[in-house]
């Protein structure tokens, strides 16, 4: 984990904390800087001239100030880690999704229904008999057999 | 004023349906179980008839996936509304915006009605509806469908005329690029207006679309290389690279409108569902859950009202009056007979168990309104794919043990075709509330002291199923990997009183309908049948033409212990109503004065395991001409209702032959036939569910899987 401030890479990092004053992070929040999300540095901070990256589709310039309060993990770490079925991780682990496989439609359905690379998911209950399992993704519940959730492959990430 | 019409559309659970009620005033369910709104339904606006509202089912995606989905989209696209009245959860924004930016693609007119934003406080979110219509270009209205709020704004907005251009989302500009370029290649081939949307679905390689336009191999193989082109520069699948795009734009949607106070907590729902759906506790909640329903609803308050009904009501009441009346009117006697015994006693046998259903389709509303019926498809889905059902076919069986038609209505919320076929078949083998007429008969008069003879009934029902889940599973017809289960658990809320006693009220008087005219019919006949002979004469029972028919087929139910022709005119009325069976029976033993009375002439008649036979063979046997004609509905199609009461009527025989002959071993008094009829029985059984080997399509391995799930049985 480092401050965004402290990238010394380019490419994909995640959210991890939004720190500073509640004004500050108001603002952030705004913008849709929240835990979880997923940011490309395009330019990094050398000599605290700031970075540029890109965030949701729009590009950001923010100062180093800014930049401080925001603590991120590289996706390239992350990519360390090894890649899990989502039906594998424990409870209340938060992950990142790596890939979806499986049939097409299937893909699909669950694309659809918000899961898609590099979103964040929260295993949050099981079935009494293990399967199905209770996720939150995307602000909202969803539930899934054990079986779709094996398609789902993720990287851990504690938040 | 012109006419309008407007299809109403959004995510299940959106509150879409209860918003439809409010809007037309018609008499439609609200239920909380994802997919309720499973059929169209349209109806002219309370405040303005000139607008047409048409309801679309509750969808996430234009998609091809769900037949729901099929169906709003073909509609959208080929009928075409004027406009569309787009239903979002304001509490679930960012996945209802997601349908959202998919219907501002097909560039028809929209309106979002921002609902549920009563409950917007408490989950610490603010959304800022100006900027939200500014952003996407379309009126936005907030309001709260359940508490009624801000309902006239929105009809204003529908009002209006002039409905401003629609300006489609704009996403990654590489996106965009090898959008227009593909729109490019549908000049002329599609209007204007629909190009962004075909664009778009050609980009997502939907095979319908691609099948619908038709376009010449040079165009294909453009696009083809388009569409590679863009995988290229996004490392990325052409469906996902659309997905995430949209989920991006809506990310940036709701930064600049939505406001979030505090982090996520634990809302109040979340702590139900951390007890309700708990791994330890689910189970027996569950069952406490469903064992306090048939406790109100059979024993305590519906049994009551049921045997106020049966006794006082038209045990003298209305059969004393009736006599007076017509004697006082010296009616014809055979009238009288008619009147009295044929169409009061039948009626009535029927409409006692009117509190019954009332009671239990209480419960079952005010579990479906409260969100609990989607919770038990999640605890109950693992149970059920064993028997290679899905977790929501659970509520269509547990409807049935209401009555069948509503159960095989409610399969439309199982969206594998595979998964719903098969539960409309199996559903009706639950003992619905009519055939509880007979399992109370066979109960009370035969197992008296028994109190395991009617359970094991519904023992018998649940094992038909599960049993018909394996074997059908290994024919060619539902063959195949199991089903994805994917599925929304709505926020529970406080059950509405209002579409509880709609809902009530509807299932009561599809009832006491059925009650006044298939029965009322069916009772004449009966009446006629057993009455009079071939020649029209008045006769005594046993020369009647129920008798003749019922002796033509009695050989046939021999093995069965009731070759009999009375029981077997039962089986026959039976078709037309399930409360028929008790009531022929009635009248084909002369109706007996009392209870005692004919409970003694039908111990004389059958012995107790020929009546638990004749029991076992109602219960699964083709179900009421109601039910059949709800499965012909749902299939679409006369052969596979055949084949489904033709397996059910089949599965029955063998049951109650096996009963009736496995009975006659034990008892030690048997035929060589009859050991010859058990072997043959089970081991058609034993075959069927053990030795039978799936049927293997020609391409797929998938088999295995279904093999080791065997082994863990």
């Amino acid at each position: 984990m480092q401050k965004l401030s402290e990238v010394s890479q380019r490419g994909k990092y995640i959210v991890t904390a939004v720190s500073g004053d509640h004004q500050l992070k108001k603002r952030l929040n705004e913008m849709g800087m929240v835990r979880g999300k997923v940011i490309t540095v395009i330019t990094l901070n050398t000599h605290d001239s700031g970075l540029m990256i890109h965030f949701q589709g729009q590009r950001l310039a923010l100062s180093e100030g800014i930049a401080v309060n925001i603590e991120v993990v590289g996706i390239e770490e992350l990519a360390g880690q090894e890649i899990k079925p989502l039906s594998e991780i424990e409870l209340k682990q938060s992950c990142l999704i790596a890939e979806i496989g499986g049939r097409k439609e299937l893909k699909r359905r669950l694309m659809d229904m918000g899961l898609t690379q590099n979103t964040l998911v929260t295993l949050i209950n099981t079935a009494p008999l293990g399967d199905p399992l209770e996720i939150k993704v995307r602000g909202y519940k969803l539930t899934l057999r054990k079986s779709e959730a094996d398609l789902i492959k993720v990287r851990k990430i504690d938040l | 004023m012109k006419h309008k019409e407007i299809a109403l559309a959004g995510n299940a659970n959106s509150g879409k349906t209860t918003l439809f009620n409010l809007l037309t005033g018609a008499n439609q369910r609200v239920g909380n179980w994802p997919g309720v709104t499973v059929e169209r339904k349209s109806g002219y606006l309370k405040k303005d008839k000139q607008l047409l509202l048409q309801d679309l089912p509750g969808i996430y995606s234009l998609a091809p996936y769900t037949p729901e989905e099929l169906v709003a989209r073909k509609y959208l696209l080929t009928d075409r509304p004027q406009q569309i009245l787009d239903v979002v959860d304001a509490t679930n924004i960012e996945r209802n915006l997601y349908l959202t930016l998919q219907l501002l693609e097909t560039k028809i007119p929209l309106v979002v009605a921002l609902n549920m934003t009563d409950l917007l406080k408490k989950q610490g979110r603010r959304i800022n509806t100006k900027k939200l219509a500014y952003l996407l270009g379309v009126p936005v209205v907030k309001i709260s469908a359940l508490k009624k709020k801000n309902i006239d704004s929105l009809i204003t907005e529908l009002k209006k005329d002039e409905a401003k251009e629609i300006v489609y989302p704009k996403y990654d500009p590489r996106l965009e690029a090898a959008l227009a370029m593909i729109t490019e290649q549908l000049e002329g081939i599609v209007s204007v207006a629909e190009q962004r949307f075909y664009a778009i679905k050609l980009f997502e390689r939907d095979e319908q679309i691609q099948a619908e336009l038709q376009l010449d191999a040079k165009r294909r193989e453009k696009i083809a290389e388009l569409i590679k082109t863009a995988e290229k520069v996004f490392e990325d699948d052409s469906s996902s690279i659309i997905i995430n795009a949209r989920y991006d734009y809506i990310s940036h949607l709701m930064d600049q409108c939505v406001i979030d106070e505090g982090d996520f907590s634990l809302s109040l729902s979340d702590r139900i569902d951390l007890v309700v759906t708990n791994r330890y506790l689910a189970l027996p909640i569950f069952f406490g859950v469903m064992w306090l329903v048939y406790y109100l609803s059979i024993q305590v308050i519906g049994g009551a009202g049921s045997d106020w009904v049966n006794d006082v009501l038209f045990g003298e009441y209305i059969p004393d009056n009736a006599q007076r009346i017509l004697q006082a009117w010296h009616v014809a006697p055979f009238m009288q007979g008619l009147i009295i015994d044929g169409i009061i006693g039948g009626v009535g046998a029927v409409l006692g168990f009117l509190p019954q259903i009332m009671m239990l389709f209480l419960c079952l509303g005010i579990l479906e309104d409260c969100g609990y019926m989607s919770r038990i498809a999640f605890v109950m889905d693992r149970i059920f794919r064993r028997f290679n059902l899905s977790g929501k076919s659970f509520i269509p069986l547990l409807i049935s043990t209401g009555c069948g038609v509503p159960g095989i209505m409610s399969t439309r919320t199982i969206e594998s075709e595979k998964d719903r076929k098969m539960t409309i078949m199996l559903t009706t083998f639950m003992p619905c509330s009519a055939k509880l007429t007979v399992i109370a008969l066979v109960a009370g008069i035969f197992f008296k002291g028994q109190s395991l003879a009617a359970p094991a009934a519904y023992f018998l029902g649940i094992i038909a199923v599960i049993c018909s889940g394996i074997y059908l599973k290994k024919t060619p017809l539902f063959a195949g990997e199991p089903q994805p289960f994917v599925m929304e658990l709505p926020t529970y809320h406080l059950p509405k009183l209002d579409n509880i006693i709609r809902y009530v009220w509807n299932k009561s008087r599809g009832f006491v309908k059925k009650a006044g005219t298939i029965i009322f019919a069916s009772m004449v006949l009966i009446w006629l049948l057993s009455n009079y002979n071939f020649k029209l004469q008045p006769v005594p029972q046993d020369s009647s033409m129920l008798r003749d028919f019922g002796s033509l087929l009695a050989p046939i139910f021999a093995p069965l212990g009731f070759g009999d022709w009375r029981a077997v005119s039962a089986v026959l009325t039976g078709l037309i109503a399930k409360e028929n069976c008790v009531a022929t029976l009635q009248v084909a033993f002369g109706n007996p004065s009392s209870q005692a009375q004919f409970a003694h002439l039908l111990t004389a008649a059958y012995t107790p395991m020929a009546a638990y036979a004749f029991l076992a063979f109602n219960l699964l046997c083709a179900p009421c001409f109601a039910a059949i004609g709800a499965m012909h509905k749902e299939y679409g199609d006369a052969k596979w209702t055949w084949r489904a009461v033709g397996y059910q009527t089949f599965l029955a025989y063998l049951a109650a032959m096996l009963i009736y002959q496995t009975s006659l071993l034990v008892s030690g008094t048997f035929s060589f036939l009859n050991v010859l009829l058990v072997i043959l029985g089970v081991s058609l059984l034993v075959y069927g569910l053990i030795f039978k080997k799936s049927y293997q399509p020609p391409t797929d391995d998938l088999m295995e899987t279904e093999g080791s799930e065997w082994s863990q049985l």
